[in-house]
């Protein structure tokens, strides 16, 4: 029986389509876009072209859209860039507020900066992981520099209530307000006006790995992570990802062309695995009734002393079912940082299981997944854990 | 970050060091007088908990296996069944582990001989890797790949 994967958050496969374009660039074009000579003019040409599409796509300008290696670095980008702009210029130190529940990318380079000196809230969320508002509004002080909350949390699903603070840190023009999209696109709506800065990723969109996006608002300043040519208007050195951007345009596309379609069946697909799960008495569901959360995540944790999200993955996997627990970038903690912020719970925290969906994953994967939790819940409350190592399916 | 080895350096000794196991008896590593094959899980690693199974199929004569673990008592009475108390486990947790053996990473295995020299070391994640780091003298290939954590 081939693996049923259920970790596209991830990662995803290459989309069909996105495939012939990453080995056609990848043959075709591999002069350097930055050279003067025809060639190099050429790729160059294909480069602001697909910037020009990207833009069109997110209703952005062309100069907007910088691209980066990943929403590891696009994140960081717009959060060092934001902060070390703003020291430049003032000599002052900065305040900024993200969540309790950020991605590592973004909680992890605000820590950063927090013990360098700079001002960091860390807000926390309701039961459900969503952000209050009003206690974002409440902890802006007059050295509030970046606000950052990402659009849909990629180890919930929960969607947060980005137009609200989108409105509201519109009013106050000092304030830049960074969204991590990198979970939301293509799954949850999302308009561009109110926001700042915008992260995406490649490979979550069924393009490559090693190519993201950074939307900066024209009047944005930001200093650079690196330097080097005058590549990305100055903002990002080094050589462009020519076969990344190409792919990368294609899988932004098409995720919007397809959005409808695909928002449709996910949802169907994760009401039915969501219902099914919270028929289990056992299980704690971490992610909240939609509309709360998006149509991909369903968190859940088994609240049984010992038992943790290793032992259940381990246990899965014997049933040839591939899921995860917390982000692939948080992987070899303890407890999820995100479920613990939402829970204050260690057992839930450390016994959490991430599903995460796909266009392609069909009806018989999503029953085959029920019965094989069902069948692992029933097998932990009756044998010893670890003997349940042993068996192959 | 510094560039930290992972696990104590081949040709020391190890810990002359006594800890209490499973069944509530004392055990001093160098009173140990066989090779000792000594594993250090997670219950939170994937990879370790992966690794149970595997050990259990580790036959080497002469040879003494020890688990090493932050599980509770709990986990650490079911381990126990479920290595038909074949082998010493010892609770400890992974600031000891960085303590006593160095060690950072998990799943991690040392290997020390009958005058409890280290000889060899690495992440094993099967029991292929583990028989290669037992009759691999002089370090092993995963000491190259795996030995340094970044």
């Amino acid at each position: 029986m081939d693996k049923l994967y259920f970790d596209y958050c991830a990662s995803a496969p290459l989309h069909p389509q996105v495939i012939h374009k990453l080995i056609d660039s990848s043959v075709n074009l591999y002069a350097n876009a930055s050279s003067t000579h025809e060639i190099g003019f050429e790729v160059n040409r294909i480069i602001e072209a697909s910037r020009e599409r990207i833009a069109n796509v997110l209703h952005v300008k062309p100069s907007e859209v910088i691209f980066t290696s990943g929403a590891t670095e696009s994140n960081n980008m717009a959060i060092l860039g934001v902060v070390r702009a703003y020291m430049k210029r003032t000599s002052q130190i900065p305040h900024l507020i993200l969540s309790e529940v950020e991605h590592s990318s973004v909680y992890n380079c605000c820590k950063q900066l927090r013990d360098e000196g700079v001002e960091v809230t860390f807000l926390g969320v309701d039961r459900s992981g969503v952000v209050n508002p009003s206690a974002l509004e409440k902890a802006i002080q007059d050295n509030t520099v970046l606000v950052s909350i990402m659009h849909v949390n990629n180890e919930t699903g929960t969607i947060q209530p980005v137009h609200e603070i989108g409105k509201l840190l519109k009013t106050k023009p000092a304030i830049q307000f960074h969204v991590d999209g990198v979970q939301g696109f293509g799954k949850a709506n999302l308009d561009l006006e109110d926001i700042d800065l915008y992260t995406l990723s490649g490979h979550k969109m069924g393009g490559p790995k090693g190519i993201g996006i950074l939307i900066a608002k024209e009047g944005v300043e930001l200093m650079p992570l690196m330097y080097g040519g005058n590549n990305e208007f100055g903002h990002r050195p080094g050589t462009t990802n020519v076969p990344g951007v190409v792919c990368l345009t294609e899988a932004v596309e098409l995720s919007i062309a397809e959005q409808a379609e695909t928002t449709t069946y996910l949802t169907s697909l994760h009401h039915f695995i969501y219902s099914k799960l919270q028929s289990i008495p056992e299980l704690i569901i971490n992610t909240p009734e939609p509309p709360l959360s998006a149509p991909h995540i369903i968190n859940f944790s088994y609240h049984n002393k010992g038992i943790t999200s290793a032992i259940m993955i381990s246990i899965l996997a014997k049933k040839n079912i591939v899921v995860s627990s917390q982000s692939a970038c948080s992987s070899k903690a303890k407890e999820s940082r995100v479920l613990m912020a939402m829970t204050h719970n260690e057992e839930i925290a450390s016994s959490s299981i991430r599903l995460s969906l796909h266009e392609s994953v069909s009806f018989d994967d999503a029953k085959y997944l029920v019965n094989s939790i069902t069948e692992m819940i029933d097998q932990i409350k009756s044998t010893n854990k670890f003997q349940l190592l042993l068996h192959q399916k | 970050m510094k560039n930290v080895e992972n696990g104590q350096k081949i040709g020391e000794l190890i810990p002359d060091k006594s800890y209490i196991n499973q069944h509530n008896t004392t055990l001093n590593l160098r009173a140990i007088r066989k090779r000792k094959v000594l594993f250090f899980i997670s219950l939170h690693c994937v990879r370790c908990i992966d690794l149970l199974p595997e050990i259990k199929k580790v036959r080497e004569p002469n040879t003494e296996i020890l688990l090493f673990s932050s599980a509770d008592q709990e986990d650490l009475q079911e381990l126990d069944h479920f290595f038909q108390q074949k082998i010493s486990i010892v609770s400890l947790s992974h600031e000891q582990a960085k303590l006593d053996f160095q060690v950072y990473d998990y799943p991690f295995c040392i290997v020390a001989d009958t005058s409890h020299c280290i000889y060899s070391k690495g992440a094993a994640y099967n029991a292929v890797d583990v028989m290669e780091l037992i009759h691999h003298r002089g370090g092993s290939k995963f000491l190259k790949m795996f030995g340094k954590r970044i």
